[in-house]
């Protein structure tokens, strides 16, 4: 059986590697992806510290989600590493950081 | 003998040059008969994707969920959140039924319809709770935004499948 800490480290390892395209979702502290038909929602609950993953089926219903509350601590880094890379890549940050870094000759 | 080599040889080397002639012309033929045919492949590769996704969507579906879009974004601007949160399920499931019917190999296509759903699931959760509040410029704009988004993504897909008119208004 598949358990969800895996699949937080695979999303974590996609999105590193820039395999996985993120978006912006209804709020500013929520992030989406698909794989398919299944969507894959990372949402900051409290501001830097709390996360939450959500896995929504084919059909659009969540059927997993995954919250500090629930790891007991475990997977809270790989939560919050994914919150930040997804944010990178919805918002195009690396992209924006490069033209500022060649706009100042550095 | 030698006096045939001798007498003949210019004939021999003319036939044999024809000769050659017809194998490279030969040669040549078989090959732009095998470029047609490739490029016909393709396009007809091409015809086929384009008419297997018209045969599974439905202009008027896509129509739909593009008109019931502009009717939420409308509903946003007059304040009306507890009337759009009628309406939030209802796209969602319109998009669903998009995901469905499209081909199981345009993986592209049903992963953005994917993240549109589920970009309408956060939005509702987000006006929900807050109806009766009065909710501030900033939220109504950036759900809108978001709605645009999914609109001209539906009015693109329509374009692409062939079904044209897509008459959808992106505010």
């Amino acid at each position: 059986m598949i358990e969800l800490g895996q699949i937080l480290a695979g999303l974590v390892q996609r999105t590193s590697e820039g395999r996985l395209k993120w978006r912006r979702a209804a709020e500013n502290w929520q992030f989406v992806t698909s794989v398919d038909a299944i969507s894959i929602m990372i949402v900051e609950i409290v501001s830097g510290s709390r996360y939450r993953l959500d896995i929504l089926d084919e059909s659009g219903d969540i059927v997993e989600s995954l919250s500090c509350e629930d790891t007991m601590g475990k997977e809270d880094e790989q939560l919050e590493r994914l919150y930040v890379l997804a944010r990178r890549s919805a918002l195009n940050i690396d992209s924006t950081l490069e033209k500022l870094a060649k706009a100042l000759e550095l | 003998m030698t006096d045939f080599w001798s007498i003949s040889w210019g004939d021999v080397a003319t036939v044999a040059g024809i000769i050659v002639s017809l194998i490279g012309l030969g040669w040549a033929i078989k090959e732009a008969r095998g470029a047609r045919s490739a490029s016909e492949a393709a396009q007809a590769a091409a015809s086929e994707t384009r008419d297997q996704m018209a045969h599974h969507l439905q202009t008027v579906d896509l129509q739909r969920a593009i008109g019931l879009i502009e009717r939420i974004k409308t509903l946003h601007d007059n304040n009306r959140w507890e009337a759009s949160t009628e309406h939030y399920q209802t796209l969602r499931a319109m998009l669903s039924d998009v995901i469905v019917r499209c081909p199981e190999d345009q993986s592209a296509v049903r992963e953005n319809r994917a993240a549109a759903r589920t970009i309408v699931f956060g939005m509702e959760n987000s006006v929900r709770p807050r109806v009766g509040q009065d909710i501030p410029e900033r939220d109504r704009s950036r759900w809108n935004r978001s709605l645009n988004a999914i609109q001209s993504d539906l009015e693109e897909l329509a374009s692409n499948v062939g079904f044209g008119d897509s008459q959808g208004e992106t505010k």
